[in-house]
Order: structure tokens, then C-alpha cells, then sequence
């Protein structure tokens, strides 16, 4: 489970606002916040650990470099991981033909065997979905948002989050069950 | 066989997503319906897997590239641009490295500083290439170098291409010049056939002769870096020379990826360029970040002061340096054997910590004299 930093979004509007008045702890402070994040549903998102490193750093990059044009009254986590998930199925797009959906993700192990099975087991399933139903998934379930925050994350009404949502679930356990998981 | 409607009940109670009286209706169906349960358990057990999921720490270059793609706002500094703030941005986070975040450098940072690095080599090379093979690079035409002395550096250069000078030719008065022909290792390097090959070598011979290059070579900034002694620490440390040597960094440098991104760098275009991800992706990079060279030079006391050396700042800013390491004689240079020989001759890499040949090959008044008396010898 992603730890995902608390929505707070008058800390976030406010390290913006600095930011651009040319506070540059500001700046890192919004990295630190969100960073780890990030990484993790592009990571989720893609099965890739390079391409998530690919796709946080081309994240921030284009936010920092859009900051000025922030509309305050959004939210910035919303923006952020619009962002994210939004570059994230540029990359999908773009490696569908080289990722083999059978298990060419290179999720490092960490810890015990036990969470390495479960990494493997969820990330192949994962990557069979749907990637705008995967997008759900994990905005749900790796960043604990709820049905509203991942519906104004993806521009979407809540109806669709949670049809895709839903649904995907029930491929999830088709496929974890089918895998033996 | 549960409706629709109850089945979306029972996924937003796993979700917490139901209201109290929600809560009531899923609960009675899960104690009266064995389909209700199963899902229940089933999704339960769904979300208890995901939990098993562990967050991942993402490496720590990717923070740094995120730092290094964190343009200072236009807004707080009118006057400076992206360049600028992306040039202190990368110099202020290198600083950050040093206070202990990590000890793995940023990828983007360490390019620019095997940039500086090798543009250093190269202009060594030049200058006591100068008094072996007596070529004319004109780097040393337009005066500034060679300028003093009441003669313009224009004029002094101008004389000082009569002819090829030989060895029994370099009977220089200045002692310090004078005490480094009497080196072995200076003598081994310019007598050995790779230094003369690096010499005849016309993309050295381009790089010398273009206009970005003198521009650099005479920049006060570039000056200044050369003459601190936070850089001849560097120069004369046992990491850096063991960098140098190195085949990862051999390999870097002559790499057409790296390449491109010098170019592309000093257009600023470097985080969203190809050629940026080719050398972040290289085995050649990785294997220069992985070295025990590099990462002795990253904890380099004198490295680090170096990065915060104001006149590393302002080499990186300099407008001429962008301009070498974007044009193609430097391009050329990096991928020739012979430059590569040269950074590999074990002669060149002891004449790192020669003291009087970093002096020579970064001191301006050293230089003037080196030519001096080198016009002597001619007339």
C-alpha cells in the first residue's frame, strides 16, 4: 500500500504560492510530498520500475514547468496525479507492442518471499486490466482515494469510477484465482 | 443471484463508501444471502492482498532529476531564465548531495560534470600539445591567452606560427615552464605517439580552432575555475584520475548518446531529449556511476567544493562553454581514439597531480609565458 501523503490542500495550494514567489524549499517540499506517490502508481500503473522513474521524473517536470499556469481552485493532488496516471498510458501507449502481458514487468523484490508472491501476483493481474480500469484500481487501492478524489483525479464521474471499478475487481479475482493467487 | 444494485452495496462497504443506513442493508444481506457473503469475503480478501503490495522507495536519482527538472520560478527572478535557474537549480542540489541526502550523485548532475571534466582535458592537452608539435590552434589567435606585454594576442600568435617547434626548441627561461620540460612525465607524455596522434587529430585540431573554444579557454570564468585550488585538489586526487583512466568513462565520452546530450544541454533541452534517456539508459553511464572512481570523486572534498565554486557556476552558465560542448569539433574530439589514448596514457593521468602542469595548463599568466617565450625561441 502506497503511502500516500495526506490530502491537504491548503498546505499544497500554499507551497505553491511560495514556490512561485520564488521560494525554492517550497518547490522540494511538494516533491517530498508527493514524489514517493507518484513513483509508486507509475509503477502500478506500468509493471516497469524504469519506466515509473521515466514517467515521476517527466511528471514533475512538466508540473514545475506548468506551475504558473496552476489554477489554485483545483486541487494540486488531483493535478498531480492527473499528471501521473495521464503519462503513465502515454508510456503504456507507447510500449504496448515491447510489454508482454505475461509477466515482462521487472518489479524488484523486497522483504520475505511472502510479499514478493504478492507483488507478483497483483502486478500481473494489474497489467491484464484495462489500463483506464487499472487506473481506477490503483488510485483506489494504492493510494486509498476515495470513489470523488479518484473521479476528480481522472475527470470522470463518479458513476464511471465506479463501474470501472467494480469491474475490474471482478477480472482481478478471475485472473488471482486463475493464477492460483 | 444478487442485482446489481446489491452487488455494488457490498464493494462500497469494502470501500467504505456506504452511508449507515447502507451499512444495515449489507449486513443483513451478507448474514441471510451466501452469495453476499462470498463476495464480501472475496473482495475482502482482494483488498488484504493489495495491502500485502509493498510501497516501493523510488530510486534516489529519481529525486534527483526531479530536483534537476525543477526550473527556478520565472516569477521570483524576472531577469533569469530557465537556463539560469536550471544551472542553479542542479549546482544548489548538488550542494543538497553533499549534506548527506545520499551519496549516489544525480544522474544530471554528474553529466555536466564530466562535461567540465573533459573540456578541462581537452584544453591541457591543447596547451602543452602547443609546444610539442608546434601546430598553430587559434585558440591562442585572438589575444586574449596570448595577450601582454604590449603586443596583442593577435599579433604574438601571428609571429608564433612561423614553424613546427621541436624538442631542443622548448628552452623556455620562465623556471616553472622551464622545471616542466624538464619532466619526465611531461616528457614522456609529448613524445609518446598517442599524444602526438591526439595532436594531428583533426577534430582536435577543429575543436582548437573554433571560436566557442578560444571563447571558453579565455572566459574569466573559466579562468578563475581553472586557477582554484578546490579544482587543482580535484585535479591531482587519486579518484579523479582513476575516473579518467576509467573504460565506463572512456566509453561515455565517445558515446553518440552523451554526445547528444551535450548538445542538447546547452540548448536546454536535455531532461526531454532522447538522447538524454539513451545515456541514462547506457551501460556505460551506469557502469561510471557504479565505479568506485566516480563515487571516490563525488566524496571528493575538493569536488565538492568545486561544485560550489562560484566560478564553476559561472563556467556552466558561460555561453561560450554551451557553445563547445554543442558543436561538432567537441563531438568529434570526444569520440576520437586518440583523445580517448591520451586520457588513458598513464603519462597524462600522473601529470594530473603535477603541480606545474595543472599550472600550466590552467594559469593564464603561465600561459602568456609559455607563448612568450615560445616566440623568443622562434625569433
Amino acid at each position: 500500500m502506497v503511502k500516500a501523503p495526506a490530502v491537504n490542500d491548503d498546505l499544497d495550494r500554499a507551497l505553491v504560492r511560495r514556490y512561485l514567489d520564488g521560494e525554492r524549499a517550497a518547490g522540494d517540499e511538494l516533491v517530498n510530498r508527493f514524489h514517493r506517490s507518484v513513483f509508486n502508481v507509475a509503477l502500478r500503473m506500468l509493471g516497469n520500475v524504469q519506466d515509473a522513474e521515466d514517467v515521476t521524473q517527466t511528471t514533475f517536470g512538466n508540473a514545475f514547468a506548468a506551475l504558473d499556469s496552476y489554477d489554485p481552485k483545483y486541487r494540486f493532488f488531483s493535478w498531480i496525479y492527473r499528471m501521473t496516471v495521464n503519462e503513465s498510458l502515454n508510456t503504456w501507449k507507447r510500449r504496448k507492442n515491447l510489454v508482454s502481458l505475461d509477466g515482462s514487468f521487472d518489479v524488484p523484490a523486497a522483504g520475505g518471499a511472502s510479499e514478493s508472491e504478492a507483488e507478483d501476483s497483483v502486478q500481473r493481474a494489474l497489467l491484464k486490466l484495462k489500463p483506464d480500469d487499472r487506473a481506477v484500481v490503483v488510485l483506489r487501492h494504492f493510494v486509498s482515494f476515495s470513489y470523488e478524489e479518484i473521479a476528480d483525479v481522472l475527470e470522470v464521474p463518479v458513476g464511471t469510477v465506479k463501474s470501472r471499478l467494480f469491474t475490474a475487481r471482478d477480472r482481478l479475482r478471475e485472473s488471482l484465482v486463475a493464477a492460483g493467487a | 443471484m444478487l442485482t446489481p444494485h446489491e452487488q455494488e452495496l457490498i464493494h462500497r462497504e469494502v470501500d467504505g463508501e456506504t452511508t449507515p443506513q447502507e451499512r444495515v442493508e449489507v449486513q443483513k444481506l451478507v448474514e441471510t444471502r451466501p452469495e453476499a457473503l462470498a463476495l464480501m469475503t472475496s473482495l475482502r480478501a482482494l483488498d488484504a492482498l493489495f495491502r500485502e503490495v509493498p510501497d516501493r522507495a523510488p530510486p534516489p536519482r529519481v529525486m534527483q532529476l526531479i530536483h534537476n527538472a525543477m526550473p527556478l520560478n520565472s516569477r521570483a527572478s524576472p531577469g533569469a531564465g530557465r537556463t539560469q535557474g536550471t544551472m542553479q537549480t542542479i549546482t544548489s542540489w548538488a550542494i543538497q548531495q553533499w549534506n548527506g541526502v545520499t551519496n549516489l550523485m544525480g544522474e544530471s548532475m554528474s553529466t555536466k560534470k564530466v562535461l567540465i571534466i573533459a573540456t578541462t582535458a581537452v584544453a591541457a592537452i591543447a596547451i602543452i600539445g602547443q609546444a610539442v608539435v608546434g601546430y598553430s590552434p587559434s585558440v591562442f589567435d585572438a589575444g586574449t591567452i596570448g595577450a601582454g606585454d604590449g603586443m596583442s594576442g593577435v599579433q604574438q600568435a601571428g609571429r608564433y606560427k612561423g614553424r613546427p617547434m621541436s624538442e631542443d626548441d622548448v628552452t623556455l627561461s620562465n623556471p616553472e615552464i622551464h622545471a616542466l620540460f624538464q619532466n619526465d612525465q611531461v616528457l614522456r607524455l609529448v613524445k609518446s605517439e598517442v599524444f602526438r596522434e591526439a595532436m594531428r587529430d583533426n577534430a582536435f585540431r577543429e575543436l582548437q580552432s573554433s571560436e566557442a573554444f578560444h571563447q571558453l579557454m579565455s572566459s574569466e570564468a573559466y579562468r578563475l575555475l581553472m586557477s582554484s585550488e578546490a579544482y587543482q585538489q580535484l585535479m591531482s586526487s587519486e579518484a579523479y584520475q582513476q575516473l579518467m583512466s576509467s573504460e565506463a568513462y572512456q566509453q561515455l565520452m565517445a558515446s553518440e548518446a552523451f554526445r547528444e546530450v551535450t548538445a542538447n544541454e546547452a540548448n536546454q533541452q536535455l531532461l526531454a531529449s532522447d538522447a538524454y534517456r539513451a545515456v541514462m539508459a547506457s551501460d556505460a553511464y551506469r557502469d561510471v556511476m557504479k565505479s568506485d572512481a566516480y563515487r571516490a570523486v563525488m566524496k571528493n572534498e575538493a569536488y565538492r567544493a568545486v561544485m560550489k565554486n562560484e566560478a564553476y557556476r559561472a563556467v556552466m552558465k558561460n555561453e561560450a562553454y554551451r557553445a563547445v560542448m554543442k558543436s561538432d569539433a567537441y563531438r568529434a574530439v570526444m569520440k576520437s581514439d586518440a583523445y580517448r589514448a591520451v586520457m588513458a596514457n598513464d603519462a597524462y593521468r600522473q601529470l594530473q597531480s603535477n603541480d606545474l602542469f595543472r599550472a600550466v595548463s590552467r594559469s593564464q599568466s603561465l600561459s602568456e609565458a609559455f607563448l612568450n617565450q615560445a616566440m623568443r625561441v622562434q625569433q
